[in-house]
């Protein structure tokens, strides 16, 4: 999750010392942040992906006064109108960045405002701008830019200027391979059309989402700002423009209007900030909350989260807030308003439903203390493997084996088509401990299938396993038939003949194929192999002891529960 | 027993063995094993004996414990490729002495922690978006030194660990997957001084009775010969119970409580198509958590929809524009292929949405307990593979009061008896809180679930009417708070040692 650093005495500025420090950091939790770390005045949270305005203390501040019901209701911008103007041309800037939107502010950038503002586009830009591919950012000095500012695209990879970072002018060509920028971004503009921001002078301010001009720059002491908002969509360009339309407003920069010229020679003025609209149901509201709020109450309560009501069934939203999609948003809402540490819990409905637990992961509970009756004691690996424990595996075609895209850590790659690989490994980890060992894992493996709507089957295995100067094949068997009769439904239909892989972990000769007859004609299942370790196998992970086992498929009496 | 007693006892055979084998390398100290070797004694004999022969005040015993370190996988990377502070350092000379911040975490594994080193080192500065080389950075710092080292020799014991390189140590350890440590105990014995000199007169040899066997019952030897006293105060051999892994024992604790509170447990796979892990709980398909770097998912496979056909558009209809839910949708065009791709599931509400969509009942109460995967590399917190509880509860009459009470029932018979409420958000519940829960051994407030009401958007494209109480929580965390572990990976894998041993009172 994104994290905003936060000034606990700017925050009691913004709340006009009307509350104090220990009571904002109190609050902070109950307006949906995470504290991460506070040190002195500084805090850091965290804030949710649904919240970009809280990409900025002051759009932090802002909901934070309206939970202490210091300045409460949709917050009132009204820009006036500024010197620039854009126009959107009417060629193929439509087919690969359509919208823009804009503003401009009179405000002399401190040091600090400078380090807010980068944070905040960086925020906007991993969050609501997807890694620039559906919004992106731009900060500009006003005071160098001549309307009116030219939004066009080009197919020309010779086109040049000077790129942010650069002393003179680069192609695009250029800026593509040669910067970091370009080579970042590139891949979002993979049609080969190049959005372009420029000035009446052909001053390029950007190549949106790629790199900013260098001639536009924001330095520190600069006084006047020009922002552009490029999208892919409407509706985030307008929830962008108006969360830093708000933000500078609130740390108190005169706001100016843009005014925007589309295609087809329409002309909207940006940002717009006038509410937006939800269907306020309170009926519903109070349904989802167990709550007999009456309309003033509720209304109160929406107000505190800077929202409004404007009649009986019409909330108001500002621009700056995208995340109320439902009537249902607006509970969540009231309840914040309200106070959620002011809705206390109220007892469940009675009801005749009586509880059970599952049958299946019952019949594992049975043979889980069957096991352990035997002495064995439970060891719990991961479902993922490395190349290694796969390489262990009996079926050694690799186009057998299941493996996740990417891995971050190569020792979980590939899911287990059997327990043993893993926990005969894991015994190599733990030859320090006194012999004998005797453990058990019950888990799932995956397999491919065809019949699966995934493509993949689970089954339920157990795998026993001693490890011991004195184990043996018939330490093994006798340890499974003592658990078949204890566990096993019909355990008298399980019968064993020779096994024979030389790839598996078992030894040729020494081990034995278990089946499970399934009907009176003699047809069987093959359920498991049991056995002594092969030394060879020992050998490969490590082992300088004796090792018996067996693993066996519990879905034949899974499956019939 | 006071000691001119114990002086007067005889020496038991394995006393004798142990100190002719001990004689061999006269008062100088040998290894336990390096015994049972020489005198063809098993461990166990062997450590019986010696404890016989430390309280006659015969032999000196010391145990030692030796932590011994090696590479991990990245520790191994790290040793051919240099750590990640290093490749910043040669990606910077190799640009100019300066680059972006996002290029250089794009190219660099561990970025974070190398760029935090190399600040700390130096060797770099941020300035804005960018980083800066600045001098010094030709300089070994001490984890680099200390990689090669152990890189050299294979493993290292905590003995041959300088004071710096201890602290070199513990900065790597805090990057996952760089050291491997293990722990072994070496029990060092060697002969008191005089002791053989002393020994044929102090202690005669007569003939006793060391074991009463079915032999010494029926030829009545006992009634000739005395039985040989035992020192029962002396350490026996440790045997080890069968028994549950930890987190088993709390998964069944958890289940007993959802049954007393009249739920039925449910269970489903861990492989489960996009669409039931992400589209049905209206997550949209541009979400940050859907991305390869967070999810597993399977190469080469696609998962077959066709009949959840009608589900299937529903769903597309929800997330492009709300569909006939009331809501205005996601607003982006919906692909089914997206759906069809094939995870191991991030959470285990995957499974409790299934069985609402399949069941469509008016009223229920269901929960699960079991694994989800997060494609994480493993550190101290986290594990790529982890355990969650989820419960839903449907009926008419809920409301978010309902689901409060419910949540702190639950936690109280989990042991937590104080519980508050943060709102925060899931894509798929509205509204939603986290539950913090008092612990009172640590003495803090910590956060520990999530839960809400079921969104319109999840519900209503299944035909579920009625409202949806969810909630769920990882287990894994209550399970290293209960026992005090403060590595997560310490859960799985080798650990029996913990697991043999760990008492559960």
């Amino acid at each position: 999750m994104p994290v905003v650093e936060l000034s606990l005495s700017r925050l009691a500025r913004y709340a006009k010392n009307r509350v104090n420090e220990a009571e904002i950091l109190d609050s902070l939790p109950y307006i949906g942040l995470d504290i991460e770390s506070v040190e002195g005045d500084s805090v850091r949270v965290e804030y949710n992906p649904n919240r970009p305005d809280f990409s900025s203390e002051a759009g932090i501040a802002r909901s934070l006064v309206g939970l202490f019901g210091i300045e409460t209701g949709i917050p009132k911008y009204s820009f006036p109108e500024g010197p620039f103007v854009i126009e959107v041309d009417s060629g193929e800037i439509k087919n690969v960045r359509p919208h823009i939107r804009a503003l401009s502010a009179q405000i002399k950038v401190s040091e600090e405002l400078l380090k807010q503002l980068i944070a905040m586009q960086e925020d906007l830009h991993n969050g609501i701008g997807k890694k620039r591919a559906e919004v992106a950012i731009g900060f500009h000095n006003s005071s160098v830019i001549r309307p009116p500012v030219r939004y066009f695209a080009t197919r020309d990879k010779s086109f040049s200027f000077q790129a942010l970072g650069s002393i003179e002018k680069s192609t695009i060509e250029d800026i593509l391979h040669n910067t970091e920028q370009g080579r970042s971004y590139s891949h979002i503009l993979s049609q080969g059309i190049f959005p372009i921001l420029a000035d009446a002078d052909g001053t390029v301010l950007s190549m949106p989402p790629i790199i900013n001009g260098e001639i536009t720059r924001v330095k520190e002491g600069v006084e006047s700002l020009f922002v552009d908002v490029t999208s892919v969509s409407k509706e985030n360009a307008d929830t962008t423009i108006a969360i830093i339309a708000s933000m500078l407003s609130d740390v108190g920069a005169q706001v100016q209007t843009v005014s925007i010229i589309d295609n087809t020679g329409q002309m909207i003025k940006s940002p717009e900030m006038n509410p937006k609209s939800m269907r306020f149901d309170l009926d519903l509201v109070n349904a989802i909350l167990g709550m007999d709020l009456g309309f003033d109450e509720a209304k109160k309560a929406l107000q505190r989260t800077r929202l409004d009501l404007w009649a009986f069934e019409e909330a108001s939203i500002p621009r700056y807030r995208n995340d109320i999609l439902h009537p249902v948003d607006l509970a969540e809402e009231v309840a914040l308003g309200y106070g959620i540490r002011n809705i206390t819990p109220q007892r469940m409905p009675k009801s005749s439903l009586s509880g059970r637990l599952n049958p299946r992961l019952c019949m594992i509970d049975l043979a889980i203390e069957a096991i352990i009756g035997l002495g064995f004691t439970e060891l719990m690996n991961y479902s993922l493997e490395g190349e290694f424990e796969n390489s262990l595996g009996s079926d050694k075609s690799s186009n057998g084996c299941l493996k996740v895209e990417q891995t971050r850590s190569k020792n979980y790659e590939y899911l287990r088509s059997e327990l043993l690989p893993t926990l005969l490994t894991a015994l190599s980890l733990t030859s320090h401990e006194e012999y004998p060992q005797k453990v058990f894992e019950i888990g799932r493996v995956f397999k491919r299938s065809q019949q699966s709507e995934t493509g993949v089957a689970e089954e339920e295995h157990i795998a026993v396993v001693i490890a011991d100067s004195e184990a043996r094949y018939t330490s093994i068997r006798s340890v499974f038939e003592a658990f078949a009769k204890l566990a096993l439904r019909d355990s008298g239909r399980i019968s064993f003949s020779p096994y024979r892989n030389p790839s598996s972990v078992f030894a040729p000769g020494r081990s034995a194929s278990i089946s499970f007859a399934i009907d009176s004609r003699g047809r069987s299942l093959q359920v498991g192999i049991m056995g002594e370790i092969s030394p060879a196998t020992l050998e490969k992970i490590g082992l300088k002891i004796p090792v018996s086992a067996f693993e066996l498929n519990l879905e034949p009496w899974l499956s019939k529960v | 027993m006071s000691s001119s007693e114990t002086e007067k006892a005889p020496l038991h055979p394995i006393e004798r063995t142990l100190i002719s084998a001990l004689a061999r390398s006269g008062t100088n100290p040998i290894k336990i094993d390096e015994i049972a070797l020489q005198s063809s004694l098993s461990l166990d004999q062997v450590r019986r004996g010696l404890e016989w022969l430390r309280s006659k005040k015969l032999v000196e015993i010391e145990e030692k414990e030796e932590r011994f370190f090696s590479l991990d996988i990245e520790g191994k990377k790290a040793l051919t490729e240099g750590l990640p502070e290093r490749k910043i350092v040669r990606l910077l000379q190799g640009s100019g002495g300066s680059a972006l911040l996002s290029e250089l975490a794009s190219k660099i594994e561990g970025f974070s922690a190398g760029l935090g080193r190399a600040k700390q080192n130096g060797w770099v500065k941020v300035e804005g978006e960018r980083v800066l080389l600045l001098s010094n950075f030709e300089s070994e710092e001490p984890e680099e030194a200390l990689i090669r080292r152990i890189g050299e020799s294979g493993k290292l014991s905590e003995s041959e660990l300088s004071k710096n390189e201890i602290t070199a140590l513990q900065n790597l350890q805090r990057r996952p997957e760089f050291i491997t440590e293990v722990r072994n105990k070496q029990t060092m014995v060697r002969l008191k001084e005089g002791v053989l000199t002393t020994i044929s007169t102090t202690f005669p040899e007569e003939e006793t009775i060391g074991q009463i066997t079915p032999e010494v019952l029926t030829t009545g030897k006992w009634k000739r010969f005395p039985l040989r006293e035992l020192d029962v105060t002396s350490p026996v051999p440790r045997i080890f119970p069968g028994r549950r892994h930890p987190l088993r024992i709390l998964m069944g604790e958890v289940r007993d409580i959802f049954v007393s509170m009249g739920f039925e447990e449910i269970d489903g796979s861990y492989v489960q198509s996009s669409f039931w892990n992400f589209d049905a709980l209206f997550i949209p398909q541009r979400h940050p958590a859907r991305e390869l770097q967070d999810t597993f998912y399977l190469k080469e496979i696609q998962a077959n929809l066709d009949k959840f056909a009608s589900e299937v558009r529903a769903v597309k209809a929800t997330h492009e524009n709300g569909g006939s839910t009331g809501s205005i949708g996601w607003n982006y065009n919906w692909s089914e292929d997206e759906a069809r791709r094939v995870v191991l599931r991030t959470h285990t509400t995957a499974v409790t949405i299934r069985y609402l969509a399949e069941k469509k009942p008016s009223e229920a109460r269901v929960f699960t307990v079991s694994k989800v995967f997060r494609n994480e590399k493993p550190t101290y917190k986290n594990n790529p593979e982890f355990h969650q509880v989820d419960g839903v509860m449907v009926s008419k009459k809920l409301n978010l009061r309902t689901l409060m009470s419910v949540i702190t029932k639950f936690y109280s018979r989990l042991g937590f008896e104080k519980v508050k409420f943060w709102p925060t958000y899931f894509p798929y519940t509205e509204p939603s809180m986290q539950t913090v829960v008092y612990h009172e051994k640590s003495k803090r407030w910590m956060e520990l679930g999530g839960m809400g009401v079921f969104r319109p958007e999840v519900t209503a494209p299944f035909g579920i009417k009625n409202p949806v109480l969810a909630w769920g929580l990882g287990l894994d965390r209550l399970v290293m708070l209960r026992y005090n572990l403060e590595d997560i990976r310490q859960l799985f894998g080798p650990n029996l040692g913990w697991i043999r041993t760990i008492s559960l009172s």
